[in-house]
């Protein structure tokens, strides 16, 4: 019976014994994981517009980066203001960032009316000089401290996707097309990009050629000038922006390896800008 | 189209009377050979048990005891032979006999609180020993399931190492990643019946009658050798309980209610917000036949705006013994699930958000979009028919249908989209000599996609064949060679032909330890919904992909098994996965700022490597039991060089539970390491898992009593971008068996 009685009370002790360690484990204070951010972090500043806004521009928006080039569209999508008054010359901004850190660039995207969002379409970079020489825009580092980002201003340039001109040829491709093509384009430059913040900045680019066809007769519109380096441009499935491969460019003569200038005017097309591409580089 | 299907039916045709020349007609001539009857009961209460595993050793006979406890063996060959009987929960009990000397077998079955050789039927099609496997199995038994929930199955297969799931996708070492649920990577069965629904590859857990559950098989790796396309990174086999001898009525009832948010910003209603489930079973043997039905209600608030759910589920079971000792079964399962939707919380940081001063940066416990309801009917149904044609060969006949309707309001009007999927499958065992076990049969399923969703009717008509050899090299070597030819039509195009090989080992070099070793070759053919899903909701808008090519993996594996004293085990596994011509959904580079575009495509190669360990033991004279694991994965995109999404590096559990007598408590810990990679808001803040659950137990007569708390910390934390996982909430149940 003493036996018994003594089992029963082990029993009875380890239950209650188990619930309140039940009970200090639900009240004491540990690590709770995500918690509320009250405030919003948030870039501001004003947008200086040069230059006439083309006829066919739908919208001008600004966005952060976190990273530069870009690498992750969704993230672009994600943290950009409202549309700009375009049509004035300044505009106010707000981006409200989904999230604390540094931002490395500020852009500002221009986005032609009837056609997908190009993000090398900007107008202007918070720090970049734009339009004399090069150089890497500025980050905007948004912390807990300071949420909120004053006077972040950019110049954007209309004249960076003004396209009042075209240059058209024909594409002839070699060899067999690789499994994992994703995107090809067609990129038209000033001068031939010496670094990647100058590839990011074509004056004029397609990303929308077809595959799978052995040539293709292609349009690209461009602001009025001269090209010294008209290139065919590929990327692999899956790949990021960053792997775009130059697989063929407008030479002096088939063969040469030397990229040819054309000039275009002011409401012309340019044929004939015709380009070998060998599909063997785009690997 | 057309020619193509009768063509392929006419293969059928001509396979099928081949199949049965070369295995069945050799056989039927087997001479001298008796029946062999027994009773299988229970040690402790001496009752007959249902459902035992009985194995005549060096044939391909077996039985399970049917609902009287007893079992029929016909065609045993006269002469001494060793029978293994094996069940869930119970040691194994080895018996040499003789025929025709031996009268009725009276088996007794001492209850164990460890299963560590328990018998499986999935790695090899066939029962099989776990320690003789050439793959990784994990079994989860009835108890172990009952005893950490009353709710869903998927909360108990995430204490399995490896396993962890992403919202409702299953991941085995990381092989899903995310897929919101279109076309998963591990192949369900219910009894050895796909259950993967024909439009969007995908699962329903709730499908599956918890509480008719008997155990849960789960074969890690590639599995395509014997399963087909689907189980490109393992298969998840659930067991259902066969029908008692006596009646039994059973009735569960669950009950929860929400705790308030850790934080009080994000207190979101003033209603008390709460679940509750209710099982109701009951069985019965009528002569040689036994009969199982049962019904369940599920419902729920949710813990969150767009959460609630309301589910209900009918199942039943009809299995018949004949004389000549074969069998035949038939299930049906029904569910009508009304869901809200929470596709993610809402933030104010969408383009074109017209909230211009949120009180804060999320509100994880708000809907983005509200009102969405996704509508679901599932019917599920299969009858089996098995059959000795002699002491070296079986027979098995499956048939099934599985229906499946999806409907919702995201922007179609809450249209439904019917699925169906009929499926033919034939197997024969085969024992040419005592060296040698052959497994091989046909394989046929038909899946037929109506609209609404999926840009039109689709239509797809999969054909396979399969053949297996287990050469015993010595008495502790086994050798395993597989192969399997899968043609899949879809929508008339060019037909997929792949070839799946398998080679794996066991050896045993001492009776408590147990190496293997495989390699197999596996796909998955991309499911209607990835090729041509099309849809909208909120800011997210899904597309149809052309072109999708099927996904390919080589898969290797190398794993021990020590078992230690009759009460403890340690299992540890390498393993690594070699995909090609990945379906990943992706974000559409080259869509509007305001729309996240997502369609399927087939991305990089990738690599999937880790190791996994898993333990067990029961001290104390079984009073403590203590059960954990560990698996570290690697995973890698092969051409951006970086890690998989989804896949957390680290995943561990632990579970230790105490006993005693009617009082039993146990706790369960789960942990996830922070998520490498994500896919669409990598910019958010996201932390690791940790989730503790405890449970105490009290049993009384016929009635238990269950007290619970989820999440114990009222932790916070992100799998899936944007979805809180549930917040504290305490649980109370009853069980009771008259």
């Amino acid at each position: 019976m003493m036996h018994k009685t003594g089992h029963m009370l082990q029993r009875l002790g380890l239950g209650v014994g188990l619930g309140l360690v039940l009970i200090a484990l639900a009240t004491c204070s540990i690590d709770q994981g995500i918690e509320p951010q009250i405030g919003v972090p948030a870039i501001r500043g004003t947008i200086t517009f040069e230059g006439n806004p083309p006829a066919n521009t739908h919208w001008v928006v600004v966005v952060a980066s976190r990273d530069f080039p870009p690498s992750d569209v969704v993230q672009l999508a994600l943290s950009q203001s409202a549309r700009l008054d375009f049509n004035a010359g300044s505009a106010d901004y707000e981006i409200k960032v989904p999230s604390l850190g540094s931002y490395a660039a500020i852009a500002v995207v221009w986005k032609a009316r009837d056609e997908p969002v190009i993000w090398s379409d900007v107008l202007g970079l918070y720090g970049a000089s734009f339009t004399g020489g090069i150089s890497f825009p500025d980050t905007v580092h948004v912390t807990g401290d300071a949420p909120v980002v004053d006077d972040i201003d950019v110049t954007a340039d209309f004249t960076a996707v003004d396209r009042g001109a075209v240059l058209g040829g024909r594409i002839t491709y070699d060899g067999n097309w690789p499994d994992n093509t994703e995107l090809m384009g067609i990129a038209a430059y000033r001068t031939r990009p010496a670094n990647l913040l100058e590839f990011f900045q074509p004056a004029a680019l397609n990303i929308s050629l077809p595959t799978q066809v052995d040539l293709f007769d292609y349009r690209l519109a461009t602001p009025p000038g001269t090209y010294g380096y008209t290139v065919v441009l590929w990327l692999g499935r899956g790949a990021s922006i960053f792997d775009f491969k130059q697989i063929g460019f407008y030479e002096t003569s088939p063969g040469s390896g030397e990229p040819a200038e054309v000039s275009v005017a002011l409401g012309d097309t340019l044929r004939n800008v015709d380009i070998n591409v060998d599909l063997r580089q785009a690997r | 189209m057309t020619r193509r299907f009768i063509m392929d039916l006419r293969l059928a045709k001509w396979l099928l009377p081949a199949l049965l020349a070369g295995f069945v007609l050799p056989t039927l001539a087997s001479a001298d050979e008796s029946l062999l009857r027994g009773v299988v009961v229970d040690a402790g209460s001496g009752q007959r048990m249902v459902g035992a595993n009985i194995q005549i050793l060096g044939t391909v006979l077996g039985t399970i005891s049917d609902v009287q406890g007893e079992f029929v063996v016909a065609r045993v060959p006269t002469g001494p032979f060793r029978i293994r009987v094996s069940m869930i929960g119970y040691s194994e009990r080895l018996m040499d006999v003789e025929l025709p000397k031996a009268d009725i077998l009276r088996v007794v079955m001492d209850p164990s609180a460890i299963s560590l050789n328990p018998v499986v039927v999935t790695a090899d099609r066939r029962p099989r020993p776990l320690e003789e496997s050439s793959t990784s199995v994990t079994v989860l038994g009835e108890s172990e399931i009952s005893a950490r929930t009353n709710l869903r199955l998927d909360e108990a297969l995430e204490m399995i190492p490896g396993v962890y799931f992403m919202e409702d996708d299953i991941n085995i070492r990381g092989a899903t990643g995310y897929r919101a649920n279109a076309g998963n990577r591990i192949l369900l069965l219910l009894d050895g019946v796909p259950l993967i629904s024909s439009d969007t590859g995908g699962i329903n857990w709730d499908i599956i009658p918890l509480h008719e559950v008997e155990r849960v098989e789960v074969v890690k790796g590639a599995g395509s050798a014997l399963w087909g396309s689907g189980a490109i990174g393992g298969v998840v086999n659930v067991i259902t309980k066969r029908p008692s001898q006596q009646g039994i009525l059973s009735i569960r009832s669950t009950a929860g209610v929400y705790d308030e948010p850790s934080a009080t910003a994000w207190d979101w209603t003033d209603r008390t917000l709460h679940y509750e489930r209710v099982d109701i079973g009951y069985s019965k043997a009528f002569g040689p036949t036994g009969l199982r039905v049962a019904a369940s209600r599920y419902a729920s608030t949710g813990d969150r705006q767009d959460g609630d759910f309301n589910k209900w589920t009918v199942s039943g079971k009809i299995s018949r013994h004949f004389a000549d000792a074969s069998e035949l079964e038939f299930y049906v399962a029904w569910l009508r699930d009304h869901s809200g939707v929470f596709v993610q919380w809402r933030s104010p940081f969408l383009p074109d958000s017209t909230d211009s001063t949120p009180a804060q940066l999320f509100h994880p416990l708000l809907s983005q979009d509200q009102g969405n309801v996704l509508k679901v009917t599932w019917l599920n149904t299969y009858l089996k028919y098995s059959r000795s044609l002699s002491a070296l060969s079986h027979l098995r006949v499956r048939a099934s249908l599985l229906r499946s309707m999806l409907g919702n309001q995201f922007d179609r009007g809450g249209a439904f989209s019917p699925a169906h999927g009929p499926g033919l499958e034939i197997q024969f065992d085969w024992l040419p000599r005592e060296s040698h076990f052959i497994s091989a049969g046909v394989d046929g399923k038909v899946h037929f996609v109506d609209g609404r969703f999926f840009d039109g009717s689709h239509t797809e008509l999969a054909l396979a064949a399969f053949v297996q050899d287990e050469w015993h090299l010595r008495h502790n070597v086994r050798l395993t060679a597989g192969l399997r030819f899968d043609q899949h039509d879809l929508d008339g195009d060019e037909p997929y032909r792949q070839t799946s090989p398998r080679l794996g080992v066991n050896f045993r070099p001492t009776s408590t330890l147990s190496l293997r070793a495989s390699a197999g070759r596996a796909f998955r053919v991309p499911t209607t919904a990835e090729r041509s899903m099309s849809f909208k909701t909120g800011n997210f808008q899904v597309i149809s992909s052309d072109h999708l090519e099927p996904e390919r993996a080589w898969s290797y594996e190398a794993g021990a098994r020590q078992t230690l004293g009759g009460h403890s085990y340690v299992d540890a596994a390498v393993f690594q996965n070699d995909y090609r011509d990945f379906v990943e959904p992706l974000v559409d580079l080259a869509q509007t700022a305001s729309l996240i575009v997502v369609r399927f495509q087939n991305v990089n190669d990738a690599r999937i490597r880790g190791v996994e360990m898993g333990a067990g033991t029961r001290l104390w004279y079984q009073r403590l039991h203590l059960d954990g694991g560990l698996t570290l994965l690697d995973s890698e995109d092969l051409e951006l060089e970086r890690p998989l999404a989804y896949r957390p590096r680290w995943t561990g559990q632990l579970s230790p539970s105490l006993h005693l007598g009617r009082v039993s408590g146990s706790l369960d810990y789960r942990y996830s390491s922070r998520l490498q990679q994500v896919s669409v808001y990598s910019g958010d803040e996201r932390v690791p898992q940790h989730e503790l659950n405890v449970r105490a137990q009290i049993h009384w007569s016929s009635l238990s009593w269950t007290l619970g708390v989820n999440n114990l910390f009222n932790y916070n934390y992100t799998q899936l971008e944007r979805n809180l996982g549930d917040i504290r909430n305490f649980v109370v149940g009853i069980n009771g068996t008259f």
